[in-house]
């Protein structure tokens, strides 16, 4: 009975022991709001941990130095099992210093978990701060369960730019998936197509891959890098997909836009002009013989000779679009250039572009015959291309205002307009503007008060 | 006796111990509770919540550490070569997402290197930057700067504030470091003189943040203080991340800023870009006249609530789903008003799926009634843009009808559009349906292509078609000014003129005319007006005429404008009326 008895004590003694001893550690915790106002006040705080962060945070030990500090973070959320990273994450949040390392070990570690925090937290600014490079590092290791993820977020604006992310980098780190995963990605209504490195490594495999893309996929506008990044390093090869094998369909999708066969065919032309102006001219189909030749012609490597020719076989838009790079190839060494270069501008289409192009070239004239420049601004074919070169020399000549005034008072009326004279007053003194506009005849002197009155920003 | 007493006792004391040992021991195999609290950011409770769903959720897998995480453990481990090394591969590498990496290495190496030696090293090793050319100092950022700066930061916070005064490349980067550390002295980097243009994209994220998480801060900024460019950035940026947290106090703040028009708009509409998200009703009655520009997107969107339901609620959830939307929209509904939205979103942002073909089993599985109805309708709308065949196959199974949804071109259509388009197109402007603002519309795409590659051709089949409106086959008026003047007149005015000095009749004249002239004038309004004095006459003269004049006065100057009217060949009774009309016009 003793026995029965002294068992039951030594039970009931090892279990109250056992639980002493679960709640001792706890004993020794630090209290927890000092964990978060330290979190919150960032270094300052740090330093005043307490004995039981130091040795539960050691990072948090300003005994430490930094780098063995950076160490044991490291060390702490590598050793970190997936359910315990939502704590460790929030205890780091609102830290300068350690917050950006926590996600991203966290999105090494445990990308979907990481997200699922994200989704489930009803916090979009949090999804919005931290998703983008958690959606990159779980692309990289895993791009179908990244895309599985973005897929679901039905808000098309947040869905556009994260899809963008995923399948950026699957592109990157493997041609063949990331187009697989453009082909899940849907309808973008904002893309923006800035270089990509992906399609530099290896752009014969990008123009081939992107071509089979939906005729509608916004990422098949990447096909204009791809061709040209291609036949640059390899126009006969390029020349000959175009010619043969490329999606002819596609191009339809790409107006307003430099399509892939223009710059492909552009670039082409750079390195051997000859091949690529036949394989233009070879096309029956007059949009694509069009987009070819416009690329062709605007390489700059064609001679000025046969460029009339081959422009003439152009519509109007290619011709409005191309004329200006045949302008920027030819020579603007002399006065005799840029007459020539005139005569090509006057030739081709009456557009905006050709007033653009004419400024530029007046800018050029500026430099190449100071003296001569007014004149042979009136020499010029017609009023718009004058008003065009009046404009640009009132800004590109500097000369001195009693020099401009005289010019402001004498030049024909319908060869003037309201940016010569701002383009004359952005390069005298605010206050001695009205001083140079007093001393202009009435009619000009009124308008280029008007014209100055446009130049005050329209809202203060 | 005594004998046994003291081996009970003894025993008793040594089960105490052992069970204490054991309780201590099997502490440390229970996840760290107190960690769990120790929360930071907001609200509370709802941190709360999600933490406790967050663990639910988690798997409790084994140990992995990844292989970024291994790499991070390495570079903490590196010498300071090593350091060097890893820094010049990702250079090399140029890859922006492996940022936390370059920084790590950078605190590394600052370890065994001054901060500034080792930036003088950085620069050697990544040779210029890319703009060389760039005149503006402030401008040259390295793609590097924004790591090495946290490095330095999160090394030394005050020499990195203290040294980075006078290094041009950091004027800007150190902005997102100022308030993610919430500098005591933060407004003092942002007023005049210490900055003069707008502000990145990471200094804006980080304003964002501070809003959001430390709103108590800006009642302490002076906005008169600040240049108005940044200013205009900055106050939006705060006012954007204090209405993510609570709309009502970020608005009545924006509100008691002495601030410029534009910075006033700008950072209201930062504020009900969130207040949507959160309780679109206040946010649409908080809005008074001019608090806003007239053309901004989130106004018009919220004067319009009941036709963009779809688009609030994906603000509010970006996930979503076709279920939660039925419940939300059963909830808001009043039976007997009829649901309809604006746009689908792949035209203007909304509700989208990515996957129409689940979406569309989802919705069919609702409960019949206008709601699915609704739903389905926006799901065939999506849907269309992707695979016109599906769209319209599900729509008529489901008896749905939508302006959006259209047959699809069939193949020997297109090869007719292609090969002879004057006759493909000749009486197909009634019977195929267009929409002018729908993406990629082949009809639209083979027209235009024919329009810009033989632009007379096309020219003559649009006003030939919109001319008859006997057999209902007028063409859109938009349509119409596209083949004409889009496709033609912009980028070849004199032919198109040509084309239109040719016409028979007055009428086709002014037709063509309206959509040739602005084109025109664009490259010259003296064309516009010896051209309007060509070919007409009477009443339709003298209003083209006028509205010539009146261009011509607004966009090159009165003074050419009168030029103009005085050499034209008009009678003199023609001449005095336009220069009174000009004279009088302004």
């Amino acid at each position: 009975m003793a026995t029965t008895k002294s068992s039951q004590a030594a039970i009931a003694i090892g279990i109250t022991g056992f639980a002493l001893g679960l709640l001792l550690p706890s004993a020794f915790k630090p209290i927890v709001g000092s964990q978060q106002s330290a979190q919150r006040d960032g270094k300052s705080t740090r330093m005043t941990s307490s004995r039981g962060e130091r040795a539960n945070r050691p990072w948090l030990d300003s005994s430490m130095t930094k780098d063995r500090q950076l160490a044991a973070f490291i060390d702490r959320a590598a050793h970190l099992r997936p359910h315990e990273w939502p704590s460790f994450f929030l205890a780091h949040a609102g830290s300068a210093e350690w917050s950006p390392l926590a996600a991203q070990l966290w999105a090494d570690n445990d990308p979907a978990g990481f997200w699922n925090f994200l989704r489930e937290s009803d916090d979009l600014v949090a999804l919005h701060r931290w998703a983008p490079d958690l959606l990159t590092t779980w692309a990289k290791q895993d791009p179908d369960a990244a895309m599985g993820a973005v897929v679901a977020i039905t808000d098309k604006e947040t869905g556009d730019a994260f899809r963008r992310v995923v399948i950026d980098r699957a592109l990157e780190e493997n041609l063949e998936k990331g187009l697989e995963l453009v082909r899940r990605a849907g309808d973008f209504n904002r893309f923006s197509w800035s270089s990509q490195p992906w399609i530099e490594k290896d752009p014969e495999a990008a123009a081939r891959g992107l071509a089979k893309l939906e005729m509608k996929s916004e990422y098949g506008q990447f096909l204009t890098r791809a061709t040209q990044a291609w036949a640059a390093v390899d126009p006969q090869k390029a020349l000959d997909w175009m010619v043969h094998e490329s999606p002819h369909d596609r191009l339809r999708f790409s107006i307003g836009v430099l399509d892939w066969m223009t710059s492909g065919f552009q670039a082409a032309a750079k390195v051997d002009p000859q091949a690529a102006k036949q394989a233009a001219l070879s096309f029956e189909d007059p949009d694509e013989r069009d987009r070819a030749l416009a690329g062709v012609i605007s390489s700059g490597a064609i001679p000025a000779s046969v460029i009339p020719e081959l422009l003439a076989g152009c519509s109007p838009y290619a011709q409005s679009q191309a004329i200006r790079d045949v302008i920027a190839h030819l020579p603007q060494n002399t006065p005799d250039d840029l007459d020539a270069a005139v005569m090509v501008l006057s030739q081709g289409p009456k557009s905006e572009k050709t007033l653009d192009t004419m400024a530029s070239l007046a800018s050029r004239y500026a430099k190449v015959d100071p003296s001569g420049s007014w004149e042979w601004a009136a020499s010029l074919p017609d009023p718009a291309l004058r008003r065009a070169a009046n404009e640009s020399f009132a800004d590109a000549l500097q000369q001195s205002p009693k020099v401009l005034a005289d010019k402001a008072a004498t030049l024909p009326a319908t060869e003037l307009s309201y940016k010569f004279f701002q383009n004359i007053l952005g390069h005298i003194q605010e206050d001695q503007r009205r001083a140079w506009i007093n001393q202009l005849p009435n009619d000009r002197a009124d308008w280029a008060r008007e014209a100055l009155e446009q130049m005050k920003p329209s809202s203060p | 006796m005594r004998k046994i007493d003291s081996f009970l006792k003894k025993r008793l004391w040594i089960c105490g111990v052992a069970g204490v040992l054991l309780g201590v021991a099997a502490r440390q195999l229970i996840p760290e509770r107190a960690e769990f609290s120790a929360e930071i950011g907001k609200p509370a409770e709802g941190n709360a919540r999600r933490h406790l769903r967050a663990e639910r959720n988690s798997s409790r897998g084994e140990l992995h550490a990844g292989s970024g995480t291994r790499r991070l453990q390495e570079i903490v481990e590196a010498d300071a070569g090593e350091c060097e090394r890893v820094v010049v591969e990702i250079l090399q590498a140029h890859d922006p997402s492996r940022h936390i990496e370059l920084e790590t290495a950078f605190r590394r190496w600052m370890s065994f290197e001054k901060p500034l030696v080792v930036l003088e090293r950085v620069k050697e090793l990544a040779g210029p930057p890319p703009n060389p050319n760039h005149t503006d100092p402030e401008l040259l950022i390295p793609d590097w700067a924004d790591s090495f700066f946290q490095a330095w930061a999160a090394t030394n916070y005050t020499e990195a504030i203290a040294s980075s005064e006078e290094i041009k490349m950091f004027r800007k980067v150190r902005l997102s470091a100022v308030v993610e550390y919430r500098d005591p002295q933060i407004w003092s980097y942002f007023e005049k003189g210490n900055i003069s243009l707008n502000l990145t994209d990471t200094s804006q994220s980080a304003l964002f943040q501070l809003g959001y998480e430390r709103p108590d801060l800006l009642n302490s900024l002076v906005v008169s203080d600040i240049s108005p460019d940044v200013c205009k950035g900055l106050v939006a940026a705060l006012a954007g991340g204090w209405a993510a947290a609570d709309p009502v106090a970020a608005n009545a703040w924006v509100r008691s800023l002495q601030l410029t028009e534009s910075q006033r708009q700008q950072a209201i509409h930062a504020v009900i870009d969130q207040w949507i998200k959160i309780d679109p009703d206040a946010a649409g009655e908080s809005l008074q006249d001019g608090d806003v520009s007239g053309t901004d997107p989130t106004a018009s969107l919220l004067k319009n609530r009941d036709r963009n339901q779809l688009r609030l609620a994906a603000a509010a959830d970006p996930f979503i789903d076709v279920k939660g939307l039925y419940r939300k929209l059963s909830g808001d509904h009043v039976d007997g008003e009829p649901i309809q939205q604006n746009w689908p979103a792949i035209e203007a942002d909304g509700w989208y799926t990515p996957d129409p073909a689940t979406s569309a089993r989802e919705a069919e599985a609702l409960p019949p009634g206008e709601i699915r109805d609704f739903l389905l309708r926006s799901i065939a709308d999506i849907w269309v843009a992707s695979d016109p065949d599906a769209a319209l196959e599900f729509a008529q199974r489901n008896g749905i009808e939508s302006q959006h949804l259209k047959e699809s071109i069939s193949d020997e259509t297109m090869e007719q559009m292609i090969s002879d388009p004057a006759a493909a197109f000749a009486g197909q402007a009634a019977s195929v349906a267009i929409h002018p603002g729908s993406k990629a519309d082949p009809y639209q795409i083979e027209l235009l292509t024919w329009a810009r590659i033989d632009p007379a051709s096309a020219a003559k089949l649009a006003l030939e078609e919109s001319m008859n409106s006997e057999n209902g086959t007028t063409l859109a008026a938009s349509e119409f000014s596209n083949i004409v003047g889009f496709s033609w007149a912009k980028h070849d005015a004199g032919s198109a003129i040509e084309w239109m000095e040719t016409l028979p009749d007055a009428e086709s004249r002014a037709k063509a005319w309206g959509s040739i002239r602005s084109y025109a004038a664009a490259y010259d309004p003296e064309l516009v007006f010896d051209t309007s004095l060509r070919n007409f006459d009477g009443e339709e003269r003298e209003r083209l005429l006028r509205s010539s004049l009146s261009d011509m006065r607004k966009s090159i100057g009165k003074p050419a404008a009168l030029a103009q009217l005085e050499t034209a060949n008009l009678s003199e009774k023609e001449r005095q009326a336009l220069r009174q009309y000009l004279q009088g016009s302004e």
